[in-house]
Protein backbone atom coordinates (compact mmCIF):
# COMPACT_ATOMS: atom_id res chain seq x y z
CA UNK A 1 0.00 0.00 0.00
CA UNK A 2 2.47 2.55 1.06
CA UNK A 3 5.29 2.06 -2.18
CA UNK A 4 6.18 4.68 -4.62
CA UNK A 5 3.14 4.58 -6.65
CA UNK A 6 0.94 4.68 -3.72
CA UNK A 7 2.62 8.08 -3.11
CA UNK A 8 2.63 9.28 -6.56
CA UNK A 9 -0.91 8.15 -6.89
CA UNK A 10 -2.05 10.22 -3.49
CA UNK A 11 -0.12 13.86 -4.52
CA UNK A 12 -1.32 13.51 -7.88
CA UNK A 13 -4.82 13.12 -6.92
CA UNK A 14 -7.51 15.58 -8.04
CA UNK A 15 -6.24 19.80 -7.96
CA UNK A 16 -5.19 19.76 -4.81
CA UNK A 17 -1.42 20.62 -4.44
CA UNK A 18 0.36 18.78 -1.62
CA UNK A 19 3.16 20.51 -0.40
CA UNK A 20 6.02 18.84 1.72
CA UNK A 21 7.18 19.78 5.58
CA UNK A 22 10.14 19.30 7.55
CA UNK A 23 9.63 17.40 10.76
CA UNK A 24 12.49 17.19 13.08
CA UNK A 25 12.18 14.55 15.71
CA UNK A 26 14.65 14.29 18.34
CA UNK A 27 17.43 14.51 19.61
CA UNK A 28 15.30 14.97 22.79
CA UNK A 29 12.44 12.30 22.00
CA UNK A 30 11.49 9.61 24.39
CA UNK A 31 11.17 7.00 21.28
CA UNK A 32 14.44 7.93 19.86
CA UNK A 33 16.16 5.44 22.84
CA UNK A 34 18.36 8.34 23.12
CA UNK A 35 20.20 11.26 21.46
CA UNK A 36 19.32 10.80 17.48
CA UNK A 37 17.71 13.15 15.36
CA UNK A 38 15.52 12.41 12.37
CA UNK A 39 14.93 14.91 9.89
CA UNK A 40 12.13 13.78 8.17
CA UNK A 41 10.67 15.05 5.07
CA UNK A 42 6.93 14.50 4.96
CA UNK A 43 3.67 15.05 2.63
CA UNK A 44 0.96 15.00 4.66
CA UNK A 45 1.26 11.97 7.02
CA UNK A 46 3.96 10.06 4.43
CA UNK A 47 7.50 9.94 5.30
CA UNK A 48 8.90 11.03 1.78
CA UNK A 49 12.74 10.93 3.05
CA UNK A 50 14.63 11.05 6.75
CA UNK A 51 17.96 11.65 7.11
CA UNK A 52 19.19 10.49 10.36
CA UNK A 53 21.88 12.72 12.34
CA UNK A 54 23.95 11.11 15.28
CA UNK A 55 27.02 12.34 16.95
CA UNK A 56 25.13 13.68 20.21
CA UNK A 57 27.34 11.14 22.71
CA UNK A 58 30.38 11.09 21.01
CA UNK A 59 32.96 11.41 23.14
CA UNK A 60 36.10 9.44 20.86
CA UNK A 61 36.31 6.37 22.52
CA UNK A 62 38.74 5.37 19.66
CA UNK A 63 41.13 8.00 20.77
CA UNK A 64 40.86 7.49 24.35
CA UNK A 65 41.60 3.54 23.81
CA UNK A 66 45.30 4.61 22.48
CA UNK A 67 46.03 7.04 25.55
CA UNK A 68 45.04 4.24 28.32
CA UNK A 69 46.85 0.90 28.42
CA UNK A 70 44.81 -1.79 27.35
CA UNK A 71 43.72 -2.99 31.06
CA UNK A 72 42.44 0.21 31.47
CA UNK A 73 40.37 0.57 28.49
CA UNK A 74 38.31 -2.36 29.10
CA UNK A 75 35.72 -0.15 31.36
CA UNK A 76 35.78 2.44 28.16
CA UNK A 77 33.98 -0.48 26.24
CA UNK A 78 31.25 -1.21 28.95
CA UNK A 79 29.74 2.30 27.69
CA UNK A 80 29.37 1.52 24.14
CA UNK A 81 26.24 -0.83 24.28
CA UNK A 82 25.94 0.02 27.92
CA UNK A 83 22.71 -2.86 27.51
CA UNK A 84 24.50 -5.52 26.53
CA UNK A 85 28.24 -4.73 28.11
CA UNK A 86 29.36 -8.09 29.53
CA UNK A 87 29.55 -8.84 25.23
CA UNK A 88 31.34 -5.30 24.77
CA UNK A 89 34.40 -6.45 27.22
CA UNK A 90 33.88 -10.15 25.77
CA UNK A 91 34.54 -8.81 21.83
CA UNK A 92 37.79 -6.61 23.49
CA UNK A 93 39.31 -9.10 25.66
CA UNK A 94 39.05 -11.44 22.42
CA UNK A 95 40.81 -9.19 20.14
CA UNK A 96 43.65 -8.48 22.65
CA UNK A 97 43.58 -12.01 23.16
CA UNK A 98 43.83 -12.71 19.92
CA UNK A 99 47.32 -10.40 19.01
CA UNK A 100 48.82 -11.97 22.56
CA UNK A 101 47.77 -15.76 21.75
CA UNK A 102 46.93 -16.81 24.66
CA UNK A 103 44.01 -19.39 25.69
CA UNK A 104 41.59 -18.60 28.00
CA UNK A 105 41.05 -21.47 30.66
CA UNK A 106 37.95 -23.34 30.05
CA UNK A 107 35.95 -22.34 33.23
CA UNK A 108 36.69 -18.39 32.12
CA UNK A 109 35.04 -19.61 28.97
CA UNK A 110 31.93 -20.84 30.63
CA UNK A 111 31.66 -18.11 32.81
CA UNK A 112 31.75 -15.83 29.85
CA UNK A 113 28.86 -17.65 28.27
CA UNK A 114 26.92 -17.45 31.10
CA UNK A 115 27.08 -13.51 31.86
CA UNK A 116 27.26 -12.83 28.21
CA UNK A 117 24.02 -15.09 27.65
CA UNK A 118 22.09 -13.45 31.14
CA UNK A 119 23.28 -10.06 29.23
CA UNK A 120 21.84 -10.59 26.04
CA UNK A 121 18.37 -11.46 28.08
CA UNK A 122 18.55 -8.31 29.72
CA UNK A 123 19.16 -6.43 26.28
CA UNK A 124 16.71 -8.33 24.56
CA UNK A 125 14.01 -7.74 27.68
CA UNK A 126 14.60 -3.80 27.34
CA UNK A 127 14.14 -3.73 23.73
CA UNK A 128 11.04 -5.83 23.68
CA UNK A 129 9.91 -3.87 26.72
CA UNK A 130 10.76 -0.37 25.10
CA UNK A 131 9.18 -1.33 21.94
CA UNK A 132 5.65 -2.24 23.35
CA UNK A 133 5.74 1.37 24.82
CA UNK A 134 6.81 2.87 21.82
CA UNK A 135 3.57 1.33 20.27
CA UNK A 136 1.35 2.48 23.21
CA UNK A 137 1.45 -0.57 25.13
CA UNK A 138 2.59 0.17 29.27
CA UNK A 139 2.12 -2.94 30.75
CA UNK A 140 4.41 -5.52 28.91
CA UNK A 141 7.37 -2.74 29.76
CA UNK A 142 6.82 -3.44 33.65
CA UNK A 143 6.97 -7.23 33.44
CA UNK A 144 10.27 -7.23 31.57
CA UNK A 145 11.66 -4.65 33.89
CA UNK A 146 10.71 -7.35 36.92
CA UNK A 147 12.54 -9.97 34.92
CA UNK A 148 15.43 -7.62 33.59
CA UNK A 149 16.01 -6.99 37.18
CA UNK A 150 16.47 -10.66 38.29
CA UNK A 151 19.47 -10.96 35.62
CA UNK A 152 21.16 -7.92 36.65
CA UNK A 153 21.17 -8.52 40.74
CA UNK A 154 22.87 -11.97 39.68
CA UNK A 155 24.99 -9.93 37.74
CA UNK A 156 25.68 -7.66 40.17
CA UNK A 157 26.37 -10.28 43.00
CA UNK A 158 29.02 -11.83 40.38
CA UNK A 159 31.14 -8.34 40.26
CA UNK A 160 29.54 -5.38 41.93
CA UNK A 161 27.98 -3.47 39.26
CA UNK A 162 24.64 -3.32 37.09
CA UNK A 163 25.25 -2.12 34.05
CA UNK A 164 28.81 -1.03 33.24
CA UNK A 165 30.43 -4.31 34.46
CA UNK A 166 34.41 -4.55 33.82
CA UNK A 167 33.85 -8.05 34.70
CA UNK A 168 35.48 -9.82 31.50
CA UNK A 169 39.07 -9.06 31.27
CA UNK A 170 42.14 -9.45 29.13
CA UNK A 171 42.75 -13.10 29.89
CA UNK A 172 39.63 -14.40 31.74
CA UNK A 173 37.25 -12.92 34.27
CA UNK A 174 37.66 -10.76 37.07
CA UNK A 175 36.53 -12.55 39.72
CA UNK A 176 35.79 -16.04 40.26
CA UNK A 177 31.87 -17.34 40.35
CA UNK A 178 30.71 -19.86 43.35
CA UNK A 179 28.14 -21.84 43.83
CA UNK A 180 25.63 -19.95 45.33
CA UNK A 181 25.52 -17.22 42.00
CA UNK A 182 25.12 -20.48 39.69
CA UNK A 183 22.05 -21.83 41.96
CA UNK A 184 20.67 -18.95 41.73
CA UNK A 185 21.00 -18.46 37.43
CA UNK A 186 19.72 -21.63 37.33
CA UNK A 187 16.73 -21.07 39.35
CA UNK A 188 16.62 -18.01 37.22
CA UNK A 189 16.42 -20.11 33.56
CA UNK A 190 13.80 -22.43 35.10
CA UNK A 191 11.65 -18.98 36.23
CA UNK A 192 12.19 -17.53 32.85
CA UNK A 193 11.50 -20.03 30.29
CA UNK A 194 7.39 -19.90 31.24
CA UNK A 195 8.18 -15.88 31.34
CA UNK A 196 8.17 -16.05 27.47
CA UNK A 197 4.69 -17.21 27.14
CA UNK A 198 3.57 -14.21 29.59
CA UNK A 199 4.99 -12.09 27.11
CA UNK A 200 3.70 -13.29 23.92
CA UNK A 201 -0.04 -13.26 26.03
CA UNK A 202 0.71 -9.89 26.82
CA UNK A 203 2.04 -8.51 23.66
CA UNK A 204 2.67 -10.52 21.02
CA UNK A 205 -0.27 -11.26 19.76
CA UNK A 206 -2.19 -8.74 20.46
CA UNK A 207 -4.17 -7.14 17.74
CA UNK A 208 -2.83 -3.88 18.03
CA UNK A 209 0.48 -4.52 17.99
CA UNK A 210 0.33 -7.08 14.67
CA UNK A 211 -1.40 -4.41 13.15
CA UNK A 212 1.50 -1.57 14.06
CA UNK A 213 3.73 -4.02 13.54
CA UNK A 214 3.14 -6.20 10.78
CA UNK A 215 4.06 -4.80 6.97
CA UNK A 216 5.53 -2.28 8.56
CA UNK A 217 9.30 -0.94 7.67
CA UNK A 218 10.00 -3.99 5.90
CA UNK A 219 13.76 -4.56 4.92
CA UNK A 220 14.73 -7.15 2.31
CA UNK A 221 17.45 -9.15 2.78
CA UNK A 222 19.50 -8.06 -0.11
CA UNK A 223 19.72 -4.66 1.34
CA UNK A 224 20.08 -5.56 4.75
CA UNK A 225 23.24 -7.11 3.35
CA UNK A 226 24.50 -4.46 1.95
CA UNK A 227 23.90 -2.11 4.23
CA UNK A 228 26.09 -4.30 6.58
CA UNK A 229 22.95 -4.77 9.09
CA UNK A 230 23.72 -7.56 11.45
CA UNK A 231 22.45 -9.35 14.42
CA UNK A 232 18.22 -9.53 15.15
CA UNK A 233 18.11 -7.04 12.12
CA UNK A 234 19.26 -8.91 9.99
CA UNK A 235 17.68 -12.45 10.77
CA UNK A 236 14.55 -10.65 11.12
CA UNK A 237 14.88 -10.19 7.38
CA UNK A 238 15.31 -14.14 7.09
CA UNK A 239 19.01 -14.56 6.72
CA UNK A 240 20.29 -17.35 9.56
CA UNK A 241 23.20 -15.56 10.53
CA UNK A 242 25.03 -15.76 13.97
CA UNK A 243 28.42 -15.46 14.46
CA UNK A 244 27.84 -17.76 17.49
CA UNK A 245 26.90 -20.66 15.21
CA UNK A 246 28.83 -19.35 11.80
CA UNK A 247 32.40 -18.69 13.48
CA UNK A 248 32.11 -19.87 17.00
CA UNK A 249 34.32 -18.20 20.22
CA UNK A 250 34.77 -19.01 23.34
CA UNK A 251 33.24 -22.45 23.75
CA UNK A 252 29.91 -21.79 21.50
CA UNK A 253 30.51 -24.99 19.45
CA UNK A 254 29.69 -27.22 22.38
CA UNK A 255 26.17 -25.78 23.03
CA UNK A 256 22.72 -26.63 21.01
CA UNK A 257 21.17 -24.28 19.79
CA UNK A 258 18.80 -22.57 17.12
CA UNK A 259 19.08 -19.44 15.28
CA UNK A 260 15.87 -17.72 15.22
CA UNK A 261 14.91 -15.91 12.04
CA UNK A 262 11.86 -13.64 10.49
CA UNK A 263 9.22 -15.64 8.43
CA UNK A 264 7.12 -13.28 7.83
CA UNK A 265 4.56 -13.72 10.35
CA UNK A 266 2.72 -10.80 10.90
CA UNK A 267 3.00 -9.74 7.04
CA UNK A 268 5.91 -9.42 5.38
CA UNK A 269 9.20 -10.91 5.95
CA UNK A 270 11.57 -8.54 7.65
CA UNK A 271 9.10 -6.06 9.01
CA UNK A 272 9.26 -4.44 12.50
CA UNK A 273 7.70 -7.90 13.75
CA UNK A 274 9.95 -10.34 12.86
CA UNK A 275 12.78 -8.10 14.27
CA UNK A 276 10.89 -8.21 17.48
CA UNK A 277 9.70 -11.99 17.12
CA UNK A 278 13.66 -12.75 16.56
CA UNK A 279 14.71 -11.37 19.56
CA UNK A 280 11.89 -12.60 21.57
CA UNK A 281 12.74 -16.08 20.08
CA UNK A 282 16.78 -15.67 21.29
CA UNK A 283 15.62 -15.42 24.88
CA UNK A 284 14.08 -18.69 24.60
CA UNK A 285 17.45 -19.79 22.81
CA UNK A 286 19.79 -18.02 25.09
CA UNK A 287 18.31 -19.59 28.32
CA UNK A 288 19.13 -23.06 26.55
CA UNK A 289 22.69 -22.23 26.61
CA UNK A 290 22.70 -21.23 29.89
CA UNK A 291 21.23 -24.01 31.20
CA UNK A 292 24.16 -26.40 29.32
CA UNK A 293 26.67 -24.21 30.32
CA UNK A 294 25.90 -24.70 34.05
CA UNK A 295 25.84 -28.32 33.53
CA UNK A 296 28.92 -28.73 31.40
CA UNK A 297 30.78 -25.63 33.49
CA UNK A 298 34.30 -27.36 34.89
CA UNK A 299 36.28 -26.17 37.52
CA UNK A 300 39.71 -24.44 37.19
CA UNK A 301 41.17 -21.35 36.98
CA UNK A 302 39.27 -18.36 36.00
CA UNK A 303 42.22 -16.38 34.43
CA UNK A 304 45.21 -17.37 32.60
CA UNK A 305 48.52 -17.10 34.87
CA UNK A 306 50.48 -15.43 32.51
CA UNK A 307 48.45 -12.22 31.31
CA UNK A 308 50.30 -9.43 33.17
CA UNK A 309 47.91 -6.58 34.82
CA UNK A 310 49.45 -4.46 32.08
CA UNK A 311 50.29 -7.22 28.97
CA UNK A 312 52.44 -5.27 26.10
CA UNK A 313 50.68 -6.87 23.15
CA UNK A 314 52.95 -7.92 20.15
CA UNK A 315 53.16 -5.71 17.10
CA UNK A 316 50.21 -6.67 14.34
CA UNK A 317 46.99 -6.04 13.45
CA UNK A 318 43.67 -7.91 13.85
CA UNK A 319 40.02 -7.96 13.20
CA UNK A 320 38.14 -9.52 15.70
CA UNK A 321 34.11 -9.79 16.13
CA UNK A 322 31.63 -11.49 18.54
CA UNK A 323 27.87 -11.41 18.13
CA UNK A 324 26.30 -8.94 20.87
CA UNK A 325 22.68 -8.20 21.12
CA UNK A 326 22.37 -6.25 18.03
CA UNK A 327 24.56 -8.08 15.80
CA UNK A 328 28.22 -8.62 14.69
CA UNK A 329 30.59 -6.35 17.06
CA UNK A 330 33.99 -6.28 15.81
CA UNK A 331 37.25 -4.74 16.84
CA UNK A 332 40.24 -3.72 14.63
CA UNK A 333 43.51 -3.55 16.44
CA UNK A 334 46.28 -2.65 15.43
CA UNK A 335 49.06 -3.22 18.00
CA UNK A 336 53.06 -1.76 18.20
CA UNK A 337 54.43 -3.71 21.00
CA UNK A 338 53.50 -1.47 23.67
CA UNK A 339 50.92 -1.92 26.52
CA UNK A 340 48.71 0.55 24.46
CA UNK A 341 46.58 0.19 21.31
CA UNK A 342 48.23 2.35 18.41
CA UNK A 343 44.60 2.16 16.65
CA UNK A 344 41.51 0.49 17.51
CA UNK A 345 38.23 0.93 15.61
CA UNK A 346 35.37 -0.17 16.96
CA UNK A 347 33.02 -1.39 14.34
CA UNK A 348 29.73 -1.05 16.07
CA UNK A 349 26.29 -3.07 15.08
CA UNK A 350 23.65 -0.09 15.54
CA UNK A 351 26.06 2.48 13.68
CA UNK A 352 25.19 0.44 10.63
CA UNK A 353 21.43 -1.19 11.77
CA UNK A 354 20.51 2.48 11.65
CA UNK A 355 22.07 3.83 8.57
CA UNK A 356 19.27 1.78 7.07
CA UNK A 357 16.56 3.51 8.33
CA UNK A 358 16.08 6.27 5.73
CA UNK A 359 15.28 3.45 3.48
CA UNK A 360 12.80 1.39 5.18
CA UNK A 361 11.23 4.31 6.53
CA UNK A 362 10.43 5.94 2.85
CA UNK A 363 6.69 5.53 1.86
CA UNK A 364 5.77 4.71 5.39
CA UNK A 365 3.67 6.86 8.04
CA UNK A 366 4.66 9.63 10.51
CA UNK A 367 3.68 7.48 13.14
CA UNK A 368 5.36 4.04 11.96
CA UNK A 369 8.46 6.16 12.26
CA UNK A 370 8.62 5.13 15.57
CA UNK A 371 7.75 1.48 15.54
CA UNK A 372 10.54 1.63 12.94
CA UNK A 373 13.22 2.98 15.16
CA UNK A 374 12.31 1.00 18.07
CA UNK A 375 12.42 -2.57 15.38
CA UNK A 376 15.76 -1.21 15.34
CA UNK A 377 17.01 -1.48 18.67
CA UNK A 378 19.34 1.15 18.50
CA UNK A 379 21.84 2.29 21.54
CA UNK A 380 23.37 5.46 20.76
CA UNK A 381 26.47 4.57 23.11
CA UNK A 382 27.63 2.25 20.74
CA UNK A 383 26.87 4.54 17.84
CA UNK A 384 28.68 7.55 18.51
CA UNK A 385 30.91 5.75 20.37
CA UNK B 1 32.35 -22.74 -2.08
CA UNK B 2 34.45 -20.62 0.18
CA UNK B 3 38.19 -20.08 -1.03
CA UNK B 4 41.44 -19.84 0.27
CA UNK B 5 42.98 -16.55 0.88
CA UNK B 6 45.59 -18.00 -1.40
CA UNK B 7 43.20 -17.91 -4.45
CA UNK B 8 41.57 -14.66 -3.66
CA UNK B 9 44.98 -13.15 -3.71
CA UNK B 10 46.00 -15.17 -6.97
CA UNK B 11 42.77 -13.84 -9.04
CA UNK B 12 43.20 -10.24 -7.72
CA UNK B 13 46.91 -10.61 -9.40
CA UNK B 14 45.61 -12.04 -12.16
CA UNK B 15 42.58 -9.73 -12.71
CA UNK B 16 44.67 -6.44 -12.00
CA UNK B 17 49.01 -7.12 -11.67
CA UNK B 18 50.47 -4.21 -11.31
CA UNK B 19 48.46 -2.94 -8.97
CA UNK B 20 48.28 -4.86 -6.33
CA UNK B 21 51.10 -3.64 -4.30
CA UNK B 22 51.87 -5.80 -2.21
CA UNK B 23 50.37 -9.45 -0.89
CA UNK B 24 50.37 -10.77 2.92
CA UNK B 25 49.11 -14.05 3.58
CA UNK B 26 50.79 -15.03 6.70
CA UNK B 27 49.39 -12.93 8.91
CA UNK B 28 45.84 -12.81 11.76
CA UNK B 29 43.65 -11.12 8.32
CA UNK B 30 45.51 -12.04 4.89
CA UNK B 31 45.46 -9.06 2.58
CA UNK B 32 46.20 -7.32 -0.68
CA UNK B 33 48.02 -3.84 -0.78
CA UNK B 34 46.27 -2.18 -3.49
CA UNK B 35 47.16 0.75 -5.49
CA UNK B 36 44.56 3.72 -4.24
CA UNK B 37 43.53 4.90 -7.44
CA UNK B 38 42.29 1.27 -8.21
CA UNK B 39 40.65 0.58 -5.03
CA UNK B 40 37.07 1.10 -6.45
CA UNK B 41 37.50 -1.44 -9.16
CA UNK B 42 39.22 -4.05 -6.99
CA UNK B 43 36.27 -3.43 -5.13
CA UNK B 44 33.41 -4.10 -7.49
CA UNK B 45 35.64 -7.37 -8.22
CA UNK B 46 35.40 -8.52 -4.85
CA UNK B 47 31.82 -8.12 -4.99
CA UNK B 48 30.98 -9.26 -8.17
CA UNK B 49 33.51 -12.05 -9.25
CA UNK B 50 34.59 -12.87 -5.61
CA UNK B 51 31.41 -13.23 -3.79
CA UNK B 52 32.13 -10.69 -1.19
CA UNK B 53 28.51 -9.26 -0.61
CA UNK B 54 29.25 -7.82 3.16
CA UNK B 55 31.41 -5.39 4.15
CA UNK B 56 32.65 -6.09 7.49
CA UNK B 57 34.46 -2.70 8.73
CA UNK B 58 36.13 -0.07 7.07
CA UNK B 59 38.70 1.70 9.56
CA UNK B 60 40.42 4.83 8.73
CA UNK B 61 44.47 4.90 10.16
CA UNK B 62 47.42 7.03 11.07
CA UNK B 63 49.95 5.19 10.44
CA UNK B 64 52.31 7.66 11.91
CA UNK B 65 54.85 6.44 14.90
CA UNK B 66 56.21 7.91 17.16
CA UNK B 67 59.66 7.72 16.16
CA UNK B 68 58.37 9.27 12.80
CA UNK B 69 59.55 6.66 10.44
CA UNK B 70 56.71 7.09 8.10
CA UNK B 71 53.37 9.74 8.08
CA UNK B 72 51.34 7.56 5.97
CA UNK B 73 47.61 7.08 6.40
CA UNK B 74 45.47 4.25 5.32
CA UNK B 75 42.17 2.76 4.52
CA UNK B 76 41.51 -0.75 5.88
CA UNK B 77 38.52 -2.98 4.46
CA UNK B 78 37.58 -6.26 5.92
CA UNK B 79 35.47 -7.74 3.01
CA UNK B 80 33.17 -11.11 4.41
CA UNK B 81 30.43 -13.01 3.18
CA UNK B 82 26.85 -13.38 4.16
CA UNK B 83 25.99 -15.97 5.15
CA UNK B 84 29.17 -17.77 4.84
CA UNK B 85 31.56 -16.39 7.09
CA UNK B 86 34.76 -18.11 6.82
CA UNK B 87 34.96 -16.44 3.18
CA UNK B 88 37.15 -13.36 4.05
CA UNK B 89 39.58 -11.43 3.23
CA UNK B 90 41.38 -7.96 3.58
CA UNK B 91 41.90 -4.89 1.43
CA UNK B 92 44.39 -2.05 2.44
CA UNK B 93 45.29 1.42 0.81
CA UNK B 94 48.33 3.40 1.75
CA UNK B 95 47.74 7.18 1.23
CA UNK B 96 50.12 9.97 1.39
CA UNK B 97 49.87 12.78 4.21
CA UNK B 98 49.47 15.87 1.87
CA UNK B 99 47.05 14.40 -0.24
CA UNK B 100 44.83 11.27 1.37
CA UNK B 101 42.52 10.38 -1.55
CA UNK B 102 41.09 7.63 -2.33
CA UNK B 103 38.07 6.44 -4.39
CA UNK B 104 34.51 5.66 -2.36
CA UNK B 105 32.69 2.47 -2.13
CA UNK B 106 29.60 3.72 -0.97
CA UNK B 107 28.12 2.40 -4.04
CA UNK B 108 29.70 -0.82 -3.66
CA UNK B 109 28.37 -1.35 -0.12
CA UNK B 110 26.19 1.24 0.93
CA UNK B 111 27.49 0.58 4.14
CA UNK B 112 30.46 2.17 3.38
CA UNK B 113 28.65 5.24 3.37
CA UNK B 114 28.54 6.04 7.13
CA UNK B 115 31.99 4.35 7.47
CA UNK B 116 33.62 6.58 5.36
CA UNK B 117 32.02 9.60 6.48
CA UNK B 118 33.43 8.43 9.68
CA UNK B 119 36.80 8.13 8.23
CA UNK B 120 36.66 11.70 6.82
CA UNK B 121 35.49 12.80 10.21
CA UNK B 122 38.20 11.19 12.47
CA UNK B 123 41.04 10.40 10.43
CA UNK B 124 41.03 13.03 7.65
CA UNK B 125 40.92 11.06 4.36
CA UNK B 126 38.77 12.04 1.27
CA UNK B 127 37.09 9.71 -0.27
CA UNK B 128 36.50 10.45 -4.17
CA UNK B 129 32.68 10.23 -5.29
CA UNK B 130 31.15 9.90 -2.03
CA UNK B 131 27.43 11.42 -2.20
CA UNK B 132 27.77 13.16 0.76
CA UNK B 133 31.07 13.57 2.73
CA UNK B 134 30.21 15.25 5.78
CA UNK B 135 31.51 15.39 9.59
CA UNK B 136 29.16 12.45 11.19
CA UNK B 137 29.88 12.02 15.04
CA UNK B 138 31.88 15.18 15.68
CA UNK B 139 30.10 18.63 15.23
CA UNK B 140 29.85 20.29 11.60
CA UNK B 141 32.33 23.12 12.41
CA UNK B 142 34.57 21.02 13.99
CA UNK B 143 38.59 21.48 13.37
CA UNK B 144 40.73 18.59 12.19
CA UNK B 145 40.93 15.14 12.61
CA UNK B 146 40.86 13.53 16.57
CA UNK B 147 42.67 10.28 15.29
CA UNK B 148 45.53 11.79 13.78
CA UNK B 149 48.69 11.21 15.65
CA UNK B 150 49.64 14.75 15.66
CA UNK B 151 46.23 15.98 16.29
CA UNK B 152 45.79 18.64 19.26
CA UNK B 153 42.66 19.65 21.14
CA UNK B 154 41.37 23.42 20.36
CA UNK B 155 41.76 25.34 23.24
CA UNK B 156 37.92 26.77 22.95
CA UNK B 157 35.04 25.90 21.00
CA UNK B 158 32.69 28.18 21.45
CA UNK B 159 33.48 30.15 24.17
CA UNK B 160 34.00 26.82 26.04
CA UNK B 161 36.97 26.42 27.76
CA UNK B 162 39.27 22.99 27.05
CA UNK B 163 43.01 22.19 28.07
CA UNK B 164 42.85 23.59 31.08
CA UNK B 165 44.51 21.60 34.00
Amino acid sequence: MTDAAEIERIKDHGDVRSEEMLLNMGPQHPSTHGVFRVVIRSDGEIILDAESHIGYLHRCFEKICESVNYTKATPYTDRLDYLMAMGNNLGYALAVEKLLGVEVPERAQYIRVIVTELSRIASHLLAIGTYGMDIGAITPFLYCFRDREKILYILETICGQRLNYNYVRIGGVAYDVDDAMLKMTREFCDYFLPRVMEYNDLLTYNGIFLERTGNVGVLPADLAIAYGCTGPVLRGSGVKRDLRKDAPYAVYDRFDFEIPVGSGEAGTVGDCFDRYMVRMREMIESTKIIQQALDQIPEGDFKHPKVKLKPKVPAGDAYTAVENARGELGFYLIADGSDTAFRLKCRSPAFSNVSVLHEISRGAMVADMVAIIGSLDIVMGEIDR
Amino acid sequence: MSMTPEEIANGLKERFGEKILETVLDTHDPYCLVEPQALADVALFCRDELGFNYLRCLSGVDYMDKKKTTDDLGVVYHLGAIPDASHLFCLKVRLSRENPVVPTVARIWPTADWHEREAWDLVGIVFEGHPNLTRILCAEDWEGHALRKDYTSPDTYHGIKNNVV
